[in-house]
């Protein structure tokens, strides 16, 4: 049974960009330009509409008609950051972007040290602290010893002034175990892409049936002639160049 | 060419080897893994998976969860199946469930996440058991804002409908009413929630990310500013396995098994060749 035609017409777009951006791959040519061009401006597009209704009409637009003047200053600091599109104008985007950074600096600055520094070093030292659930098992004491060495050994990484006997080791031992950090990070990234790409082959594989008008094997065949026709095209001329 | 020549040659060849060759391998192995049915099963759930699981299986019923599903369509294959399982288990325990997002891509994905569910369970009503609620660009202003008072900045939810009547947020008027948030994301975003929301306002926290950044989120597990965490495709599987509902991420357990397999033997084979070089 054939998809209802917004389903197909869905399902053919899809694995046609999907298919002219893989082609990338291959190398560089008009379908992935085609593909990477419509991406950007459907995704402005997109984005531009979500701010419109979802911002400026829910936020602005609709309070001030209701006679709440509470937007007028917001949107008054965020119009002046356009102001640095006119060079004469642009000291007025100095406000907006004050208002940013000491908000931003403001808000950032005090979590940060809440979150990621004072949590952190509590997180570190509490399993040593008597009572902990740390000693109910080796794996969970080894951890929490693991952790606190590898730890102090990456933090004696960056003291540059003292780059002998134990503080020494202690650095190239922080060195491995940044080592070993960077492994997994990459190993991760690459499963990761995996992941991605197996998500576009299942979603290809769905769309190469029956239902969906074989719209897989179509468009390969198509994007296969294409890369022939070009082929040849470019020996012809390459061939007539050399005969003149 | 003799034999003495043909070896060196050969091992030239492998370590210069074009690219393309690499992606049609990976390509066909893909493939083959897409096409052939799943064979091999989810391992054990991991701690991380599980106490994702406990904790939302421990909460009593009509609890409210956020879901923040901040999951674009490239970051999909990865944390949509993640999301689904664990929207499902909400909705199987009969959690109200709020679902929202920041990233503008992340739009489509988040009306898809409840529209699925919502038509597994038909019984869940939208505005009583669960709700969308629309897009908000900012995270620390919107984060910031939530702590003190959800509707400041949520007044309607997606439909336009106002928030605050709603059956489904009845109890919840900030962030510190929430009984757990769990958020999906391939982004820092998670931090923001660590740092900004659960640690300052305190309610239970859990992640979904995906592979590539879930090294980062082992601090935050180990001082428990993190109830739990999924990561990456196996992630997703370990959860599905643990509802007793193999899906999505289950079914790509073969390809990513595959694909991993085949990424190892080209780096060993490459470092074979580099090694052999040097000794001929």
């Amino acid at each position: 049974m054939t998809a209802d035609l917004s389903l197909l017409s869905g399902a053919w777009v899809c694995a046609g960009l999907t298919i002219c951006l893989y082609s990338f791959l291959y190398r560089d040519n008009p379908l992935f330009k085609i593909a990477e061009h419509l991406y950007l401006g459907a995704g402005m597009g997109w984005l531009f509409q979500l701010t419109l209704f979802n911002v400026w009409k829910l936020k602005i637009f609709e309070p001030l008609a209701g006679g709440d003047m509470s937007p007028v200053l917001p949107a008054l600091l965020g119009l002046s950051l356009v102001a640095q599109r006119w060079r004469r104008f642009a000291w007025i985007s100095r406000y907006g972007f004050a208002f940013l950074m000491g908000y931003g600096a403001g808000l950032a600055i005090p979590t940060s040290i809440a979150s990621n520094f004072m949590a952190q070093l509590q997180g570190t030292v509490e399993p040593f602290l008597p009572g902990s659930a740390a000693y109910s098992s080796f794996t969970a004491l080894f951890n929490a010893v693991f952790l606190a060495a590898g730890f102090l050994c990456v933090l004696s990484r960056f003291f540059f002034t003292f780059g002998k006997g134990g503080m020494g080791k202690a650095s190239a031992a922080g060195g491995y175990i940044l080592m070993l950090y960077f492994g997994a990070s990459f190993g991760s990234a690459v499963a990761g892409r995996f992941s991605m790409l197996y998500g576009r082959f299942a979603q290809l594989h769905e769309y190469s049936g029956p239902q969906y008008l074989y719209a897989v094997p179509v468009l390969l065949l198509g994007a296969a002639l294409f890369f022939l026709y070009t082929r040849l095209r470019a020996g012809s001329s390459k061939k007539t160049g050399r005969a003149s | 060419m003799s034999a003495k020549t043909r070896l060196p040659a050969f091992l030239d060849r492998l370590v210069a080897l074009d690219r393309r060759i690499v992606f049609a391998l990976v390509a066909v192995v893909l493939a083959l893994a897409v096409a052939l049915p799943p064979r091999m099963p989810a391992g054990k759930a991991s701690p991380e998976v599980s106490r994702v699981y406990q904790a939302v299986e421990s909460l009593p019923e009509n609890s409210f969860v956020l879901i923040c599903a901040d999951i674009d369509p490239a970051n999909a294959p990865e944390l949509y199946p993640q999301a689904l399982a664990v929207a499902r288990h909400a909705f199987r325990k009969n959690l109200r469930v709020a679902v929202m997002y920041f990233g503008a891509s992340a739009a489509g994905t988040a009306q898809q996440l409840l529209e699925q569910v919502g038509r597994e369970y038909p019984a869940r009503k939208y505005g009583t058991d669960y709700v969308l609620l629309p897009y908000m660009p900012d995270i620390p202003a919107t984060l910031t804002q939530m702590g003190n008072d959800i509707y400041a900045l949520y007044g309607k939810d997606s439909r336009g409908a106002s928030l605050r009547s709603l059956p489904v947020m009845s109890g919840v008027s900030r962030l510190g009413d929430v009984n757990l948030a769990v958020v999906f994301c391939a982004t820092t975003l998670l931090d923001s929630w660590v740092a900004l929301a659960s640690d300052r306002y305190g309610f239970r926290l859990a992640g979904g990310v995906t592979a590539v950044i879930e090294p980062r989120y082992g601090p935050y597990l180990q001082t428990g500013q993190l109830a739990g965490l999924i990561s990456g495709l196996r992630g997703g599987a370990e959860y599905e396995g643990l509802l007793g509902e193999p899906g999505a991420a289950a079914a790509g357990l073969d390809a990513l098994n595959v694909t991993n397999l085949l990424a190892l033997l080209l780096v060993l084979a490459a470092n074979a060749a580099v090694w052999l070089r040097r000794l001929l």
